[in-house]
């Protein structure tokens, strides 16, 4: 049997081809998906660290534990305890540190002096405390032998906030040791930290102000072993969460969360602020892998399809042959098993072969830039997962159910049925269930329903929630269900023209369409292949180009320039005491610095600040920002995309430059404060009020953000308007003197000279944007990239499965019918004839079906882009969406549609031109 | 060439080329001649020639050596379009195995042939005038698999005619029928060498038909016996 099995498929050299590119294909993708995600998982689970730590600057993954009680056995029990959950989390420790202290008590100078008496302060200590600081004045606290007060340091925000002073000697009166005697201590240094940044420092400086630092050894001398209220000792574990591995998350969340319920005796377990980052980290993977596994479907739908449908070509070529053994007594099992046999042999080979291709796959869905656009250069590394080899188990069985089904079909026929089958077609099964108006109607539904919301489908997503996957079959359905209705008024249609033209039909012509019309259904699968191929094309290419694009340009408005950078200005404000309404000076650094930057080439000042309204109409209850700006620089180097705003933008521009206190509003402070152009308003920035004359609306400027969404505590969203002004900076800085400004500029390519610049001149850097990174970072955005990658990649496998099953489908209709054709020959037919009866074929079925396809994709991504483009749009996606289709990808793909016909027509071409009459007509005889 | 001729070869050869070894030769220097207006029976069998021969005199291939003269006409030589227009016009062909066109009806069939030969006028009557020849009439809505064998074959006989071609080729058309079907073919070819006047050249095997027509040619190992 298995010698038989090998010698059928010696003789069916491309048929087996075909089969195993399905299976390798199977494999290879479904596997690859998973290597993939599991992949941009692990680097955006590090990235969500990354940026938390980038935004409170304090070491992200960090667990605290606490206690009460001085003993040495509670102590322990803390340390034991702390340990015990470390160890049940599983995580690399980076580091440790432990704060002792007794929290304020009330201490006043020995040498009273005025407005000093009652300083709350604590004493205590950190572990490794010096060799994170500096000194700025004083020295470093020493061991104290013959004096009776103990030394301490302080940071800089305990003098400012409690004021005490360097080398004072204050007591602690209600602090007494065993002899009653009260605790004496000397501030003999002022420290600042080494570097603010470093994850050493879990709490912000403000955290320590009061607290008096001193050698550990003295802490435990004086305190250990004793009662003392407000004693506290906490443990500080920094977790490394570079080393760990994502799919920990929900782990890691369940151990904390059993941990934080737990009551024990004596020690506190600080909610830690990683489980948010967890939590968030966790909706936005099952966002993503929803929505990334929805959208590879209709490619894995297709790939069994394929399957499917090579299985069944070949078993039309061997029905012959499966009767013959049925007629000499073979079983139906064992014809079963035979096919099986074949199905493992073939998928087994596409397992070898689809998991290291399926590796290929997934880094390069990981260098995916744009749609259909890879970066060689940077192919993305991972390693094989536990999950991807099911996957590809998985695959494989579905390729062995996909490739035996058939065979029950025909297991079934013997030699005699098969002599006697009618060949008159009959209605294919989807038609007489009305599959394509079933498809239809639900594709409807799903457009009518999210387009009546889509503003839920935004808050949804705001929310962190999964969308519902209709919303991606919507489009599916309805490209399926259009295609499916072609297919059925195809006939019909060829029909209507063979009627207007018969009677001046060519006899090939004649042949062709009736060939076309009689057999309608056996070419239908392929030519729903085909229009699927091109209506899923031309849809996948203009959601992978709108969502991309859309978000580009979004971030192109909020960025407004390349860069934008506040440096920190030095400032009067130390000198002020405490409660003084004093108003700040500052001192400008110097600006001509930022136009010799390396590969800049343009730079402007920009005053964004914030301002009350104080008078006018009405006032504005908000805080109200304000952009002060040079107006012909700002127009030189800012862009706004056209038709946002009703005029021109630099008739806005020329206004303000016209008006010197003329102010632009945005256009809520028109609809919700009333209002109007000519109106006067006073604002106050920083203690300096002026007055400004309003001379225009506007509803998008470069920067601004009409609303603001954010989670209510109780998972609500809260939408908060936002409002601004714009006028020109030396009109501010003449009313309210110069203030800090940002300075924006532009490059040719990189913003690498900037932070060159920043280096070389030690500059402050108070706050910045930079464009370039965040477009880079949104190209590398595990969703954009992933749907960017899942597109293109099924893109391209449906096109590989369109066109080796377009040319399969054609020689295979040929090779059965070189009998026909040789009749025909016979009966006087030349071979142009012959070759144009199928080349009006192809443009029946190839021709036709592409042009199907195109009207059909182009349909589905008017009508189901921009609903589900809000599955992408941000929280602070301000433009109003624009539908973007790319010629260069529409060249792509009608590119290979076009070889792919070209190849066909051209190996028609040569299998006619080779055929001879009578070679074709001995066929018959056999 | 004599005008009672339809046909006449001239030593004709086919060689047909054998990997590794000297050529086979299926026919070896055959004359013959087809007259007009007869039911002429090729016989021999299998691997005699027949169908190597009958390919020739069709102009559905060229022979390595000899002539081929149709009406007084070299047609050996003729291009390829003039032979396909020759095959179109004024000849027909039945084969052994069924070879209507499976998507068209009886009528189609029939019709299809009319078209080809680019007759233009009462393309109905004459379609059906065949049909009702080999006693199809009723049927011709019938698709070909709904036809028995014998009717296929009859269908194809009146497709083979209804351009009137000067001859029609049959290449053992009773091979794939049974006893009965074979003998309404042979009989059906008789009636029209009577009431069309057409002439008929048949190859068999089969020695129950050997003496169905009026002129006999043998061959034996690709040479003329009798």
């Amino acid at each position: 049997m298995f010698r038989f099995m090998l010698a059928k498929l010696k003789h069916k050299k491309w048929m087996l081809l075909c089969l195993l590119i399905g299976n390798i294909l199977l494999v290879a993708v479904s596997s690859g998906y998973l290597v993939y995600q599991s992949a941009s998982f692990e680097r955006m689970f590090v990235k969500e660290f990354d940026r938390k730590w980038e935004k409170t600057g304090k070491w992200p993954f960090m667990l605290r534990t606490s206690a009460w009680t001085v003993t040495p056995e509670a102590t322990e029990n803390l340390y034991l305890q702390t340990e015990k959950m470390i160890m049940e989390l599983d995580l690399p420790v980076k580091e440790s540190h432990i704060n002792r202290s007794i929290r304020s008590d009330v201490a006043k100078p020995v040498m009273a002096r005025k407005g000093a008496d009652q300083m709350r302060l604590s004493v205590g200590y950190m572990t490794g405390l010096e060799d994170h600081i500096t000194i700025i004045e004083g020295r470093m606290y020493e061991e104290t032998e013959y004096e009776n007060y103990i030394e301490v340091i302080v940071n800089q925000e305990t003098l400012n906030q409690t004021g005490v002073l360097l080398d004072e000697e204050l007591v602690f009166e209600q602090m007494v040791n065993d002899h009653k005697d009260p605790l004496y201590i000397k501030v003999v240094g002022i420290f600042i930290p080494n570097d603010e940044k470093d994850f050493y420092w879990t709490d912000y400086q403000s955290a320590y102000a009061g607290e008096c630092f001193m050698m550990a050894e003295l802490f435990d001398e004086t305190f250990a072993g004793r009662e003392h209220e407000g004693y506290e000792i906490k443990y500080d574990t920094l977790l490394d969460y570079r080393l760990m591995d994502s799919g920990q998350a929900d782990k890691i969340t369940a151990v904390t969360n059993t941990w934080l319920e737990k009551r024990i005796e004596g020690v506190k377990i600080h909610e830690p602020a990683y489980l948010e980052v967890l939590n968030s980290y966790t909706v936005k993977v099952e966002r993503i892998s929803s929505t990334l596994f929805i959208l590879s479907i209709p490619c894995m739908v297709l790939l069994c399809a394929f399957l499917f449908m090579i299985s069944e070509q070949m078993l039309r070529m061997e029905q012959n042959e499966i009767s013959m053994l049925k007629s000499r007594g073979a079983r139906r099992h064992q014809i079963l098993r035979l096919y099986f046999m074949q199905s493992v042999l073939v998928s087994l080979i596409g397992l070898v072969i689809g998991i290291p291709f399926g590796m290929f796959l997934c880094s390069l869905l990981g260098s995916a830039g744009a749609f259909l656009q890879f970066d060689f250069q940077n192919l993305l590394q991972a390693s094989f997962t536990k999950d991807a080899l099911i996957a590809a188990f998985v695959a494989m069985g579905v390729s062995i159910l996909m490739t035996v089904f058939p065979v029950i079909k025909y297991s079934t026929v013997t030699i005699v049925n098969l002599k006697q089958k009618s060949q008159r077609a009959k209605k294919p099964f989807w038609q007489k269930a009305y599959l394509d108006i079933i498809l239809l109607v639900g594709a409807g539904y799903a457009y009518y329903s999210f387009s009546r919301s889509q503003e839920t489908i935004r808050e949804q997503i705001l929310l962190g929630q999964t969308l519902d996957p209709f919303l991606y079959f919507g489009a599916t359905f309805f490209i399926l269900g259009c295609g499916l209705l072609f297919l059925r008024l195809h006939p019909v249609f060829i029909h209507l023209i063979y009627q207007m033209r018969k009677k001046w039909l060519s006899s090939a012509s004649y042949m062709s369409f009736l060939g076309t019309i009689r057999s309608a259904s056996k070419q239908q699968f392929i030519m729903l292949f085909m229009i699927l191929t091109v209506s899923f094309g031309i849809f996948y290419a203009t959601i992978a180009r709108t969502i991309l694009e859309n978000a580009d340009h979004n971030i192109s408005y909020l960025n407004a320039v390349d860069m934008q950078v506040q440096e920190k200005w030095s400032d009067n404000a130390g000198a002020a005491m405490p409660g003084d309404s004093l108003k700040v000076e500052y001192y400008e650094p110097e600006f001509d610095r930022y136009e010799f930057i390396e590969g800049g080439n343009a730079v402007t000042k920009v005053l964004q600040d914030k301002v009350k309204v104080v008078g006018g109409r009405r006032p504005v209850k908000e805080e109200c920002a304000i952009m002060g700006i040079q107006t012909k620089e700002f127009g030189e180097m800012v862009s706004m995309p056209e038709n946002l705003l009703p005029l021109d933008f630099y008739d806005y521009l020329n206004a303000l430059a016209n008006t010197s206190n003329g102010v632009l509003l945005s256009e809520n402070m028109r609809t919700e404060y009333g209002y109007a152009i000519g109106d006067t308003l006073i604002v106050d920035l920083k203690n300096r009020t002026f007055s400004l004359k309003v001379i225009g609306f506007f509803n998008y400027w470069p920067t601004y953000k009409p609303k603001e969404y954010s989670v209510g505590e109780k998972g609500e969203l809260l939408v908060k308007n936002k409002y601004m002004m714009v006028t020109n900076l030396s009109y501010v800085q003449w009313k309210a003197d110069v203030t800090p400004y940002y300075v924006w500029m532009n490059f040719d390519e990189s913003t690498d000279g900037f932070y060159d610049f920043v280096e070389e001149n030690n500059i402050k850097v108070k706050a910045y944007t930079d464009m370039v990174v965040a477009k880079d970072d949104l190209r590398r955005d595990a969703l954009f990239q992933g749907t960017n990658g899942v597109l293109s990649l099924s893109f391209i496998v449906i096109l590989l499965l369109c066109g080796v099953g377009y040319l399969i489908y054609w020689i295979l209709s040929i090779r059965s019918r070189e009998l026909l054709f040789g009749v025909l020959r016979a009966m006087g037919m030349s071979k142009r004839e012959v070759f144009h009866i199928l080349f009006n074929e192809q443009i029946f079925c190839g021709v036709l079906s592409i042009l199907v396809g195109i009207a059909i994709g182009a349909a589905a991504a008017g009508l189901y882009v921009p609903i589900i483009q809000n599955a992408y749009a941000a929280t602070d996606q301000i433009l109003p969406l624009k539908l973007v289709c790319r010629k260069e990808d529409l060249i792509k793909l009608f590119g290979t549609i076009i070889a792919v016909l070209i190849t066909c027509i051209m190996v028609l071409l040569r299998i006619v031109s080779k055929s001879n009459i009578t070679g074709a007509l001995k066929l018959g005889e056999d | 060439m004599n005008q009672n001729h339809i046909i006449e070869i001239e030593n004709i050869v086919k060689a047909f080329p054998v990997e590794g070894s000297e050529p086979f030769l299926a026919l070896k220097g055959v004359s013959a001649y087809i007259p007009r207006g007869e039911f002429t029976v090729l016989k021999g069998r299998s691997g005699s020639g027949k169908t190597t021969l009958i390919n020739m005199l069709g102009a559905l291939d060229k022979p390595s050596e000899g002539k081929v003269f149709f009406d007084g006409q070299e047609i050996t030589s003729l291009p390829e379009s003039a032979r396909e227009k020759m095959r179109r016009t004024k000849m027909g062909f039945v084969f052994q195995s069924v070879s209507l066109i499976p998507m068209l009806n009886a009528y189609e069939n029939v019709e299809f042939a009319l078209r080809l030969a680019g007759v233009k006028d009462n393309r109905t009557e004459r379609v059906k005038e065949c049909l009702r020849l080999v006693g199809l009439e009723k049927r011709m809505n019938h698709m070909p698999q709904e036809l028995s064998g014998g009717e296929q074959q009859r269908v194809a006989i009146a497709r083979a005619i209804v351009h009137k071609p000067r001859i029609l080729f049959a290449d053992e058309p009773t091979a794939e029928l049974d006893s009965h079907s074979a003998k309404v073919v042979a009989g059906l070819f008789r009636d029209l060498v009577e009431k069309e006047g057409i002439t008929i050249l048949m190859t068999t095997h089969d020695s129950s038909l050997m003496n169905a027509g009026s002129h006999l040619i043998e061959l034996a190992d690709g040479e003329v016996v009798k």
